[in-house]
């Protein structure tokens, strides 16, 4: 069985984020694979470990930087890694675009049995790229699964819910998207850093994978940081003053009641 | 003033350095890089949540985590693949020893078995030796401890009174005698034990724990660094088998040394992983604490506190790296000798590099103390809680201006050594002060001209008192090694440059690679600079006026003065530029 895990290259979550031109800086920021991918790619390197797969392949869309991301991964265990990259796709939030692509790049990595990814990424937030590139390939998939068994042709994956578990099986191939309670991410050994650099990592171009990317479907046209924290009010007191105090202030200061 | 190359050691005090050629941060490798965060997310989840049981010195514990850092490999890069090792460059060694230093008193443990704990072996081991116990070593399945300080012989370490005599039978050392404060006591499987042998021949040796004769002393109760074992040893006709000699009879205090050069230099590294960290941890602390109904970190005093500690922090870590590659540079020629030659070669660049080790040791050190005593008092109150992380931070940068050489002895090395090879030749000062320095500055600063133009200054007059010294005492420098106060200031001196030239030429770097923090870089050169200045100023003049009134010529003693003087900036606006940026990306401005 081979596994295929879709990675992102994001800004570390401790970043201080500052927006210059329209788009976010990149002065100071470090750059990491997005944390929930880390997840799906521990997850691979465990089945296979296992001996429930042969290898574990690894694909991202992202400019030559991208490239230490997917190095990360083949340090972790991943046998080989993708990247796809085209100038036209720096253009910010073309998620609709970069569905087209991951399900074009998917297809020619064919066969493989399983599609492991983070189900979501940190810095948009948008969890719905490999989402799409799923619908695309018509493949089952199961997200944001927090234990994970496959075999006999299936994958049984368990989902938190909100007061109750839910527990979904889907026949391969399927996509699967991790939570953070799926496992511990290792982190690479010297030894396999090392290693790392031997591993092939091939880079693609959109004509390689034989796609048009065409034109997203809709337009950012504003990136603007959450407005500062203005103050915030501790109402003091017994229970029954403070709720009156509280009553009294959301009336006549926040004017919501 | 012609550029120097950068294999010579102490050739920065020759002329101008060849901006491209040094290493910085900027410059490491991805593995490199891959590397530091394997070793932030090994500290992060294992050694941080467990430093209250590490400080209740859980040597089990201590010895677990330390194995730990085997199984990822940071014990086996400087360690050949032949003995099975990794083999790889200096500069990835040295990334562990920073990112560890957030471990506080593990850092120790894990210095001592990737430094002084293993160099002895790896560098001046027979091969015999090395087969059966450098594996072990850079597997951590054996800890390894370094036994040199005794009751009586700290600094002075080859007064040690240990003895270590050929059995009767011809096969074995018997060691007698007791060292003192060594780390790693408490667990380590193998010693590098330093013993006279007849008395007087200086030698080391391999001793493996379990050796009849030997024992370990209680642990000792310390000022910091609390999660390190440190131990006494003692040795009643302890024996050991003939071949567990490291090098030859004698060779005890070259080995001693060289493995401490380059443990000094990791030591100053890890001493600016700390500082970092504490800089940090007040940033942070110092947007949160509101007085006056503002954040402590809009206030000026605060600020310019901020400013100075990040630039000492820039500058040293600039020199750190400086200084490992160019010692990785003359480490790599050792190894394109190849066998035998690779050895004495690779000893060679150990001892070429001797006056920019001990500075770095010093450097570091003085940086981290500078960076660990603010951040307690940006902390006020707080910071005397031991709730506060700066608390332990504080009491764990005590000791590095002690141990691997007090920096009283490594300011005598550097001073001492550079007038040395001054007085052999090897160092030609005879140019000094011929050349009006800023002479021929052309655009290779960048916008840093005016620094370079300082750095020649101070460089002048560091050649000029060493010029002086060596005249005086008839083309011996040595003979002035009595003058320690004279030392220190020349060692002094000696650092600024060192310092200040590795800041102005990581930011003339990284301007010109178009790096985002260029404009930060320069501006923190610049209060590098501005903060040295006086000091130059001050150690110049005294020891001009000691060696005028001992008969120097009167007009080169102001000649020196008059360079000595310090450039007018305006320092307050550029330590307000630094508060700034680091202040913007709340204190995480340096990778750690």
């Amino acid at each position: 069985m081979k596994i295929v895990v879709t990675i992102k290259q994001t800004f570390t979550t401790e970043a201080k984020i500052a927006v210059d031109g329209g788009a976010i800086s990149d002065k100071g920021i470090k750059q990491i694979v997005n944390p929930y991918d880390e997840f799906a790619v521990e997850q691979a390197i465990k089945i296979k470990e296992s001996g429930g797969a042969e290898e574990v392949v690894v694909l991202t869309i992202g400019p030559e930087r991208a490239g230490e991301a997917l190095r990360q991964c083949l340090a972790m265990g991943a046998d080989a890694a993708f990247r796809v990259w085209d100038d036209s796709l720096a253009a910010p939030g073309a998620w609709d675009v970069y569905a087209t692509v991951l399900a074009g790049a998917l297809e020619k990595m064919k066969p493989w049995e399983l599609l492991l990814a983070g189900w979501v990424a940190v810095d948009d937030n948008a969890a719905i790229v490999v989402q799409r590139a799923a619908e695309t390939l018509g493949i089952p998939q199961v997200l944001v699964v927090n234990k994970l068994d496959v075999g006999d042709g299936k994958v049984t994956a368990v989902r938190e819910m909100d007061g109750y578990r839910e527990v979904v099986e889907a026949p391969l191939p399927a996509l699967v998207t991790a939570d953070k309670a799926l496992n511990t991410p290792r982190y690479p050994t010297l030894p396999n850093i090392m290693k790392a650099k031997r591993k092939p990592l091939t880079v693609w171009t959109l004509e390689d994978i034989g796609v048009t990317a065409g034109s997203a479907g809709f337009t950012r046209t504003g990136l603007a940081l959450p407005p500062a924290k203005t103050g915030a009010k501790i109402v003091e007191g017994e229970p029954e003053e403070a709720a009156v105090a509280l009553a009294d202030l959301l009336h006549t200061e926040a004017k919501v009641i | 003033m012609a550029t120097v190359t950068t294999n010579r050691g102490a050739g920065f005090l020759l002329g101008r350095l060849d901006v491209e050629q040094q290493m910085t941060p900027e410059k490491l490798t991805a593995e490199q890089r891959m590397l530091r965060d394997t070793v932030r997310k090994f500290v992060d989840a294992e050694i941080l949540p467990r430093m209250d049981e590490l400080e209740t010195l859980d040597i089990g514990l201590a010895r677990e985590l330390l194995q730990k850092t085997g199984e990822l490999g940071l014990c086996m890069i400087d360690v050949p693949e032949e003995y099975e090792g990794l083999g790889l460059d200096f500069v990835s060694s040295i990334q562990g020893s920073e990112i560890l230093s957030l471990g506080g008193g593990f850092l120790t443990a894990f210095s001592v078995q990737t430094g002084i704990g293993l160099m002895p072996m790896l560098y001046f081991g027979s091969d015999e030796l090395k087969r059966k116990f450098l594996p072990g070593m850079a597997s951590v399945e054996l800890v390894s401890a370094y036994a040199l300080t005794e009751a009586g012989s700290g600094s002075d370490a080859l007064g040690a009174k240990t003895t270590a005599d050929l059995s009767e039978d011809g096969e074995s050392w018997v060691l007698n005698g007791t060292k003192q404060f060594i780390t790693n006591g408490g667990f380590a499987d193998v010693f590098t034990v330093f013993a006279q042998v007849d008395g007087r021949q200086f030698t080391a040796f391999l001793v493996e724990r379990d050796t009849p004769g030997f024992t370990v002393g209680p642990e000792e109760h310390k000022l910091g660094i609390k999660s390190s074992s440190t131990t006494s040893l003692s040795f009643e006709d302890c024996r050991i088998p003939k071949g567990n000699i490291i090098g030859e009879v004698g060779q005890g205090g070259k080995i001693a040394v060289n493995v401490l050069n380059l443990g000094r230099l990791k030591l100053g590294i890890s001493a600016i992983g700390s500082a970092k960290e504490a800089l940090e941890v007040s940033v942070r602390y110092a947007l949160e604490r509101k007085q006056f109904g503002r954040a402590i970190a809009e206030f000026g005093m605060i600020r310019e506190k901020i400013a100075e500690m990040a630039s000492r922090i820039y500058a040293g870590e600039s020199s750190m790296l400086r200084t490992s590659g160019n010692v990785q540079e003359a480490m790599h020629a050792g190894d394109e000798a190849g066998g035998a030659s690779a050895n004495s070669a690779m000893r060679t660049a150990l001892r070429e590099f001797n006056v920019e080790c001990a500075l770095e040791k010093v450097h570091g050190s003085e940086v981290q103390a500078y960076c660990v005593d603010e951040a307690i008092q940006i902390h006020g109150g707080y910071g005397f809680i031991e709730e506060y992380k700066v608390a332990r931070t504080y009491r764990d940068a005590r000791i590095s201006r002690i141990y691997e050489g007090t920096n009283e002895i490594n300011r005598m090395q550097i001073a001492g050594d550079v007038l040395k090879r001054a007085g052999k030749g090897a160092l030609d000062m005879d140019a000094a002060l011929s050349e009006a320095p800023g002479s021929e500055i052309s655009d290779q600063f960048g916008a840093l001209c005016d620094i370079a133009e300082q750095v020649d200054r101070t460089r002048a007059v560091a050649r000029g008192i060493i010029k002086m010294i060596v005249e005086q005492s008839g083309g011996e420098g040595a003979k002035r090694g009595g003058d320690q106060e004279l030392l220190q200031r020349l060692a002094d001196i000696i650092i600024a440059i060192y310092a200040l030239e590795s800041a102005m030429g990581r930011a003339v770097q990284a301007r010109r690679a178009g790096d985002t923090n260029a404009d930060e870089f320069e501006a923190m050169t610049r209060v590098y600079a501005a903060g040295v200045a006086p000091g130059v100023r001050r150690n110049a003049r005294e020891t001009v006026a000691l060696l005028t009134a001992d008969g120097a010529d009167e007009a080169a003693a102001s000649e020196i003065a008059a360079l000595a003087e310090p450039p007018a900036v305006n320092a307050i606006a550029l330590r307000r530029v630094v508060a700034e940026a680091i202040i913007e990306r709340e204190g995480r401005w340096f990778d750690c």
